[in-house]
């Protein structure tokens, strides 16, 4: 238990930077602004929590007023459950098998179990954080619409607690096997990350299929299924039951007056398949993780064509590119955080609508496109930069360099080849995720192509003084020192503070538009006030990145 | 070719004295050796040569070229082998030394040339299609090595190169370091390796808890010692006896 508890200490040191965030620096007049960034950070996002708390309540009363109450704990632990399982996938990998301290800890004298268990506590105790901003405010309201008071707190601390290990522990069964299996001649990476994304998409497409099969009001039968929704109060919750017993069972937990028994049902379920978790792990783990590290090795040497196809010159900046674009293709936590949009896009606007049949509702969206054709140019421009700010490549731009940042610094590269080279990968991945969303909506809008020209344009100049904002963001302090590459995108600061810098750049772009619109001006006109506001922005911001890199680079230890 | 005047460094505010108010030059085709125990300043001076470490005050000067003033002139003039070669592990041997040939836009024609010819002196020819993942610490190093010498840099930084470097690599390394001299241009390197440092350099400096304490050719720092004494015999006592050292003037 002692060396669990030490491990976990350690893990939450490195994972969390507690050192540096308990340290006394923090209280020095220097170090003023980190509080003052933490406050501005959960002052922008307040807003937005804000509208969240409000939208559980509607649902709450809504789900009330048609007799479903208990359909709210099911929808919340579905969601848990799909949250927790994603995000779950990318932790332990990045924990258990791309975290740098895994090498170490092995060659000491330490039990495997524990070194497993205190990864998953870690990774566990991640998920507890996110869970905990998204499902407090549910716990809340669930409270106004069962009881309330010492035991329901109680109770709900429990099942809070027990919730997301069993997502948990499958995607730790999913990547333990994975890994295991997968070390194919040296190949692993690119095995793994197509098998990976290949797991995400049967998930989602099962997902799909259940929801739609789940309440299915066959045609002429709507009445019955109104009149069985008002009679029946846990008609929803059985229909969502039969596919997701444990969700069921954690809303019995409050809605039944048998509630000890869904109580111990789940949170027994929990603990099963927690250990069995562990006894998996405890099987493959070390044999997938050592097998891991094995790297291919053709030992050929390069034939007089391949190094001149190879060695073909370059600019600075286009090789500063290529070695970022190459580097961020091959780390799989990299791609799974920065890239995975792009290939996640087309599925999410293609096969999600085909499959649900939501192309279909997509009908009167078109005609809407259409008569508010200028309106609905602008949303869309909007849309495509809000995808190149929810993108943490630029502003993990240069903490993703790491131990490896000293090349960069002690080699002659001029200052904007710094920031053409570093600047591309964010643009380029924001064209390709511009041109998935594209072919994706258009599949069922079918707007004639001339029509989305102008927010091509805009989206795409839009992505330029995103991506700068980003850069500069991570130039103002990258995070180096790291272990695990997780640390440099997921755990990142500069990705939240650069979304709240980018949402002020959005409003700035937004607000003047909304106005112009509001008095009828001229579209033509619109349209040249924000190329401008983006081309402006574009040019201040790229020659003050200039001057901001060259006082920066010697001075970052 | 490097000159360092004045230069100090400190850490933690200021209170942990790291590099101490020092001055030496180093000239055309010559080899100076940069010696001292652990922690007494060796790295920080040659990062803040390379430019990876800003001095506190004191200038340093490459080829003429003021390393904070004009950065990336200064940087065209050396290559840098650190003492820990971190290099990007997901990129082929080969893909990096394209990096690095961009970088300091080396002519087509040459960059082939030059990588070939050093990656046959390190015996890394048939690894240079291989991802830096497959390579071993010394691999690395040689790789290091490769990168900071293909675009021919008139002087030629190394931190600690012997470590970790087999035998047969040493030796050749200790020859292309003279080699590089005697075409007029310059090698600044820092070792623990009291033999090597004796064998090939012209001069030797000696840094302990910050201070360079002994500069000069291996004859001069005999004279000073004032008897016929081994370098690692100088080293021992200017390091260990400062009190009673011969080499500090009053």
């Amino acid at each position: 238990m002692n060396q669990i508890i030490h491990l976990l200490k350690i893990n939450l040191i490195n994972s969390f930077n507690i050192n540096t965030l308990f340290s006394k620096e923090i209280l020095k007049k220097k170090n003023i602004w980190k509080p003052l960034l933490f406050v501005f950070i959960i002052a922008s996002i307040a807003p937005s929590y804000y509208l969240y708390i409000g939208f559980i309540e509607n649902i709450g009363k809504s789900l009330l007023m048609i007799n479903q109450e208990s359909y709210l704990m099911v929808i919340a632990s579905m969601a848990a459950f799909m949250i927790v399982f994603f995000f779950g996938i990318f932790y332990v990998m990045g924990y258990y098998y791309f975290s740098k301290d895994t090498d170490l800890l092995i060659s000491l004298p330490i039990k495997p179990t524990n070194i497993v268990l205190s990864k998953f506590l870690t990774v566990l105790l991640y998920e507890y954080l996110l869970l905990g901003i998204f499902l407090i405010p549910v716990f809340v309201v669930n409270s106004t619409l069962t009881s309330s008071g010492i035991g329901y707190i109680l109770k709900s601390i429990i099942l809070f607690l027990s919730l997301p290990v069993v997502p948990l522990s499958l995607s730790s069964i999913f990547v333990v096997i994975l890994m295991r299996f997968t070390n194919i001649k040296g190949r692993k990476d690119l095995f793994r990350i197509v098998s990976m994304f290949g797991f995400l998409f049967v998930v989602l497409g099962l997902q799909v299929v259940i929801q739609r099969n789940m309440i299915n009001v066959a045609p002429g039968q709507e009445q019955e299924f109104m009149s069985k929704v008002f009679t029946d109060n846990r008609f929803m919750l059985e229909a969502a039951g039969r596919y997701y017993p444990l969700s069921k069972w954690f809303s019995l937990s409050y809605y039944s007056e048998n509630w000890i028994l869904y109580f111990s049902l789940f949170v027994g379920v929990t603990v099963l398949l927690f250990l069995f978790s562990l006894f998996i792990s405890n099987k493959l783990y070390f044999k997938g993780l050592i097998g891991g590290q094995e790297s291919r090795s053709k030992k050929k040497a390069i034939t007089s064509k391949e190094y001149s196809l190879i060695l073909k010159g370059s600019s600075q900046s286009v090789s500063i590119f290529i070695k970022d674009f190459k580097v961020l293709l091959r780390t799989p936590i990299y791609l799974f955080n920065c890239v995975s949009t792009v290939i996640l896009i087309p599925f999410i606007f293609i096969i999600m609508p085909l499959m649900t049949g939501a192309g279909d509702m997509l009908a009167p969206v078109r005609r809407l496109v259409e008569s508010n054709f200028n309106v609905a140019m602008l949303i869309f421009a909007g849309a495509f930069m809000m995808f190149s700010l929810l993108n943490p490549t630029a502003s993990t731009t240069f903490s993703r360099e790491g131990k490896h940042f000293w090349i960069d610094r002690s080699l002659p590269i001029n200052f904007s080849s710094h920031i053409i080279g570093r600047i591309m990968s964010p643009m380029l991945l924001h064209i390709l995720t511009i041109a998935a969303m594209t072919v994706g909506v258009n599949y069922f809008i079918r707007l004639d192509f001339v029509y989305l020209i102008m927010p091509i344009i805009l989206g795409l100049l839009g992505g330029i003084p995103i991506s700068l904002i980003g850069l500069i963001v991570d130039l103002k302090r990258p995070l180096l020192d790291w272990t695990n590459p997780q640390r440099a995108v997921k755990q990142n600061l500069n990705v939240l503070i650069a979304m709240a810098a980018n949402l002020i750049f959005m409003i700035i772009l937004a607000g003047p538009t909304y106005l112009l619109i509001k008095i009828e001006f001229n579209f033509l006109f619109i349209i040249f006030i924000d190329l401008l506001i983006i081309l402006s922005s574009s040019a201040i911001l790229y020659k003050y990145s200039i001057k901001f890199i060259q006082k920066k680079l010697p001075t970052i230890n | 070719m490097l000159e360092l005047k004045n230069v100090s460094k400190t850490y933690s505010n200021g209170k942990v004295k790291a590099v101490d108010n020092i001055s030496f030059t180093h000239k055309e085709g010559e080899i100076l050796g940069f010696l001292g125990p652990n922690g007494a300043g060796k790295t920080t001076t040659i990062k803040m040569i390379v430019g990876l470490l800003k001095p506190d005050s004191g200038t340093i000067t490459i080829n003429g070229v003021d390393n904070l003033k004009n950065p990336i002139e200064a940087k065209k003039s050396f290559g840098y082998v650190p003492d820990n070669s971190q290099i990007y592990e997901r990129l082929k041997g080969i893909e990096y030394l394209k990096f690095i040939s961009d970088v300091f836009q080396i002519p087509s024609e040459e960059r082939e040339s030059s990588i070939k010819k050093y990656s046959e002196i390190f015996d890394l020819t048939d690894a240079l299609n291989d991802m830096v993942s497959s390579y071993s610490h010394g691999m690395k190093q040689k790789l290091a090595l490769i990168s900071a010498l293909i675009h021919k840099p008139d002087l030629f930084i190394l931190d600690e190169p012997m470590v970790g470097l087999d035998p047969k690599s040493s030796f050749k390394l200790k020859e292309i370091m003279r080699e590089h001299c005697n075409d007029g241009k310059s090698v600044f390197f820092s070792t623990h390796v009291l033999e090597v440092a004796e064998k090939i350099c012209d001069r030797i400096a000696i840094i302990n808890e910050g201070k360079i304490i002994a500069l000069g050719t291996m004859e001069e720092l005999k004279e000073k010692a004032g008897k016929e004494e081994t370098l690692e015999n100088i080293f021992l006592e200017v390091t260990d006896n400062e009190s009673n050292n011969p080499f500090i003037e009053d």
